[in-house]
């Protein structure tokens, strides 16, 4: 039999042809639309971010400067854009910092000590302690008493954002999780804001933070802050883009949290009730280790999709004041704006490396750490 | 404890599911409740472990009302299907859990998950995580985990059901022998007779929301109490044929079978156990019936027989030899034959 | 049960039926805060859309009717005097959205399920090959100024001579998982990272501010998010179901138009509503890309700002008739679209 195969191979159709090239023709338009759209954009970005963009007649030109871009960005005239600007470190600031550092090294000893050492996750691990050490000392150097720059401004709006998101979704998933009545209606009104667009968030909550005119202006009068302006104040600034983002993604983590509280498995609630567990021990010993997988995902994706915040900080409060609201993405497109496409470039390409660092390092250190407790 | 069900019953909406449920368990009982899937026996369970609430009824354990208390003050165990191990936790954290929430000081909480562990011989798994168990293995940390702090009832359900058949068998003997060692009031749901009848003491049979009887297992299966618990009991079931009484005599479509001292009545189901009747040639029969299929199974042969449309199965030897559509006879032994009232399923006692 | 502490009394549910009388008071009254947090934004601003100038100006009014006089000059400003300056971006939106969202699904429908069903063996070689002879067309194109098609034609050419001698020579390939990563983890990418290249490449063909870029940018940026979706709903899909047809004789394209489809259409459904929702809200690629003729609705909502200064009643319009479809449809569909949600990140 084989050989009368091999012999006379069978004919194949044009249909059959086509039957067998339907796996290729399948996938193909997705990978030539990504490559055209994003791997291609990233390469010629990264060659953007290396030239010195001009008009000229007829077009434009660009003339490479190697890493003139960066070098203006992190050392030069822009660095109280990108980074900020730098204040000495007062005792909290190096306590702080020690404090990280000895942590990281405990971190490391533990890893050393653990018996599952190889060299790619020491390499992962270092580049990791490496940046978010870099971060944090940023992050110190610049809060207390200089000026943060857009770096920073994108960190707090990731870090305080996405903590703040995932506490009230978690929060409200849980009491919504209980026999409640009218727990539909709830679940529905708290979807909303989610959907909503983000630049009419920004002018709702305009609106809303108007000291003397929005709804909460008599409050404001009672307080004796009728002439307060929080769009003067780099923190208020920065506080009500915050609040604007937070109100419209707990939602997200509201909505996954409650389907993993509802998906619990019922028996071991219930086995944990009968062998006299209270409120707080089911949420320790139960309710989160069951979540914990669910809740790590999420908080990556919202990880991933906060540090690209652009139409907050650009439509409530263009920026300002001066930069203080201004998010890496929001700087990148300034700089596109006032002609500088190789300073767009090279902001975008930070951005893209702190959030690719962070999101790999969360999903390797924390994120797969949850997973183990599934049976 | 004693454990007892006085008129309990539960609906969800207007939907009845358990209709006043009585039962007194003794203490050191084990009893049984056995049931088709959606008879209300799970429900029941739940109610005296205090998961689901009672619509109506009063609930003791011991001398204590417990109707309205929470399950963690009731103090029971239960053992899930699913085992309900939790997944996070070693086998030594699993077992010691309920001891760990009364703050039970670390020796002593030592101690007793050893002795739990033992009693089900896994003392060499402790360290190990409920996901690298086998389904038996899973099944022992549940047991372990309910009785490590000596409750005062158990209750299981269908403890058993998520193994396969040999494992099963075994682990039916380790329970039983548990039990009586231990001593605890045992509450046991399950859908398969032959472990309500190998493991109870009595038997409770429910079919919708209904308690149908309580008894030992060979009162059970000897002197059904309804129509519904002698057709669930037993494999092959009991044959009901419907026919009437007359001159001390059942009539049935082809051919009648003498009792003695029987009132007479227009309709009665008349059930006999396959094992207690027998095939002979059609004219002797009490009844006259033609073979519809037979099944050798080793040491039997199931032989199915048709009495009209009715189907009636005969238990014979393994060296029956008949085709099918060959006529025969059928005897029956009128001690072991049962008569139920057609309307209501109720034992007729003659 | 008598001699219950204060805590327990409180906290603890006193019988089966009831929950302890301060958790049920604190539930209550967070997730109601939480819904007035929640609709209040919204209640203002559609009051605000229906005030007058001065009520806006005089400083917060609440009720209408009660505490002012609701107008409509605002709306018919908006859609009578501004008419098509409204409308004209109003319906980009909408075509934008639809089509890009259409598209996005269908493509991206295919190459999830057919990463779900198909294993692929991409050999490392064939990439880098591609990426090689990429960089060398844009090293050509910028460098010596040769016209981009011609290049362009030749390195594809090159790379298809390449792929087919060489490529299969080598030995490391990729698998379906590593495909599918790759085009996931696209969606790290920040968009500004890949929006400058795009702008020039639309500017360079002469598209910028059309139809056809703005859809095909968004058609690529939330092709991701279909594949990633779509994949976990055709997993869910039993085998058995396409094995059968495909002994009885259906074509690859027959067993997906036919039975796969069909099947898998609550998932189509909840992606289809989450990307039309990410594509109408979609605002700093609008930013580049569109400047005049295909302007969204984000756009006109932020330009309201620069030209005139904050007159919140006409920007409470704009905001209301743009959020008022998704809030509608959210409403309505709300299972729907978390199930998406959902689908996402419990697999993850």
């Amino acid at each position: 039999m084989p050989q009368a195969s091999e012999t006379t191979p069978p004919r194949v159709g044009f249909s059959e042809w086509i039957d067998q090239q339907t796996g290729k023709l399948f996938v193909l338009p997705a990978v030539v639309i990504l490559l055209a759209f994003a791997i291609f954009p990233l390469l010629i970005s990264a060659y953007l971010s290396l030239t010195k963009f001009k008009l000229a007649a007829g077009g434009f030109s660009l003339s490479y400067v190697g890493l003139r871009n960066f070098k203006k960005l992190f050392f030069g005239s822009q660095q109280y854009h990108l980074l900020g600007t730098f204040d000495a470190f007062g005792i909290f600031e190096w306590a702080v910092f020690i404090a990280a550092l000895a942590l990281v090294a405990y971190w490391f000893w533990r890893f050393f000590t653990g018996g599952h050492f190889n060299i790619p996750g020491l390499i992962g691990r270092l580049i990791t302690a490496t940046v978010m050490v870099a971060l944090l000392w940023l992050t110190l150097a610049t809060v207390f008493g200089g000026h943060p720059g857009s770096l920073v401004v994108t960190l707090f709006y990731v870090l305080v954002g996405v903590s703040l998101q995932f506490g009230i979704g978690l929060g409200l998933a849980l009491l919504c999780g209980q026999a409640i009545r009218g727990r539909n209606a709830f679940r529905i009104i708290f979807f909303i804001p989610l959907m909503v667009t983000p630049v009419g968030i920004a002018y709702m909550f305009r609106m809303l933070a108007d000291m003397q005119r929005g709804p909460l202006a008599n409050i404001w009068q009672w307080f004796g802050l009728g002439e307060f302006s929080w769009a003067a104040d780099p923190w208020t600034a920065r506080l009500v883009v915050l609040i604007g983002d937070t109100w419209q993604w707990v939602p997200f983590m509201f909505i996954v949290l409650l389907a993993a509280v509802e998906n619990m498995p019922r028996d071991q609630l219930e086995a944990a009730k009968i062998d006299g567990a209270g409120g707080w021990q089911i949420f320790r010993d139960i309710t989160w280790p069951s979540i914990a997988p669910v809740a790590a995902t999420i908080v990556l994706i919202r990880l991933i999709e906060a540090f690209k915040i652009v139409d907050l900080p650009n439509v409530l409060t263009n920026g300002g004041p001066g930069i203080a609201t201004e998010s890496l993405t929001l700087h990148s497109f300034i700089a596109w704006r006032t002609q500088d496409l190789g300073g767009s470039a090279a902001v975008g390409y930070t951005l893209l490396f702190v959030a690719t660092v962070s999101c790999v390092s969360f999903f390797n250190f924390i994120g797969q750490k949850t997973r183990k407790t599934e049976l | 404890m004693r454990v007892q069900l006085k008129d309990i019953r539960k609906s969800y909406g207007s939907l009845e599911v358990v209709k006043g449920l009585n039962l007194d368990i003794a203490e050191g009982e084990f009893l049984v409740l056995l049931g088709e899937s959606g008879c209300g026996k799970s429900t029941a369970l739940r109610m005296i472990a205090g998961l689901e609430t009672i619509t109506e009824g009063t609930l003791m354990i011991g001398d204590r009302d417990v109707t309205e208390v929470l399950p963690k003050y009731r103090n029971v165990a239960m053992v899930f299907q699913s085992y309900a191990l939790y997944p996070h936790m070693t086998v030594a954290e699993n077992i010691g859990y309920p001891l760990k929430l009364q703050k039970t000081p670390k020796e002593e909480l030592k101690r007793a998950v050893l002795a739990a562990a033992a009693k089900v011989h896994l003392e060499d798994y402790l360290e190990r995580m409920p996901r690298q168990l086998s389904g038996g293995q899973r099944q022992r940390v549940a047991l372990a985990r309910a009785m490590v702090r000596t409750p005062s009832v158990f209750l299981m359900d269908e403890p058993l059901s998520n193994l396969d058949a040999k494992l099963r068998g075994v682990m039916r003997a380790e329970l039983k022998r548990l039990q009586a060692e231990l001593g605890t009031t045992t509450v046991y749901v399950t859908h398969d007779q032959i472990e309500a009848m190998t493991l109870a003491h009595r038997v409770a049979v429910m079919d919708a929301g209904v308690l149908q009887q309580v008894a030992p297992p060979k009162e059970i299966y000897d002197n059904p109490a309804t129509r519904f618990v002698a057709r669930f009991i037993g494999s092959p079931a009991m044959n009901i044929v419907t026919g009437g009484i007359a001159d001390g005599k059942v009539t049935v479509q082809d051919g009648e079978v003498p009792l003695g001292g029987i009132t007479p009545r227009d309709r009665v189901s008349f059930g006999f156990r396959p094992e207690d009747s027998d095939l002979v040639s059609p004219e002797k029969g009490m009844l006259k019936a033609r073979i519809f299929s037979t099944e050798m199974t080793g040491n039997e042969t199931i032989v199915t027989c048709e009495i009209g449309t009715d189907h009636v199965v005969v238990r014979m030897d393994k060296d029956f030899d008949m085709a099918p559509d060959e006529w025969v006879g059928i005897d029956v032994n009128p001690e072991k034959a049962r008569l139920f009232d057609y309307d209501s399923g109720e034992r007729v006692r003659a | 049960m008598k001699d219950r502490s204060l805590f327990q009394r409180l906290f603890e549910p006193p019988s089966l039926t009831e929950m302890a009388p301060a958790s049920r008071i604190l539930t209550y009254a967070i997730l109601i805060l939480w819904a007035i947090v929640v609709l209040f934004p919204l209640y203002w601003v559609f009051i605000t859309s229906f005030k007058l100038p001065f009520q806006v100006n005089d400083g917060p009014d609440f009720l209408p009717f009660l505490d002012f006089e609701p107008s409509a000059h605002a709306w018919r400003y908006i859609f009578v005097e501004l008419g098509n300056d409204t409308l004209r971006p109003y319906m980009n939106s909408v075509i934008i959205a639809l089509t890009s969202t259409v598209l996005a699904v269908t493509i991206g429908s295919l190459a999830a399920y057919a990463l779900v069903r198909i294993q692929y063996n991409v050999k490392i070689g064939t990439i880098a090959g591609f990426i090689v002879l990429l960089g060398a067309t844009v090293y050509a194109v910028t460098q010596f100024g040769t016209p981009w098609h011609v290049t362009a034609a030749i390195a594809l050419a090159l790379f298809f001579f390449f792929a087919t001698s060489f490529g299969r020579h080598f030995r490391r390939s990729l698998g379906n998982n590593d495909i599918l990563f790759w085009i996931i983890s696209n969606r790290i990418l920040p968009p500004v990272v890949a929006v400058l290249p795009i702008y020039l490449m639309f500017q360079r063909v002469g598209l910028l501010d059309t139809h056809v870029a703005m859809i095909a940018t968004y058609m690529a940026v939330n092709l991701p998010i279909v594949v990633w979706l779509m994949r976990d709903f055709f997993a869910g899909i039993p085998i058995d179901l396409e094995e059968s047809a495909e002994i009885d004789g259906a074509s690859r394209i027959r067993i997906f138009a036919t039975i796969v489809l069909p099947l898998a259409r609550p998932g189509l459904a909840a992606t289809f509503l989450l990307v039309l929702i990410l594509a109408w809200n979609e605002y700093l690629l609008a930013l580049f890309i569109s400047t005049a003729d295909a302007q969204t609705m984000p756009l006109l909502v932020a330009a309201q700002n620069a030209t005139r200064g904050p007159q919140w009643w006409y920007m409470s319009v704009l905001i209301v008739i743009m959020i008022a479809p998704i809030i509608a449809m959210t409403i309505l569909l709300q299972k729907h679209i978390a199930r998406g949600l959902m689908v996402g990140a419990v697999k993850g």
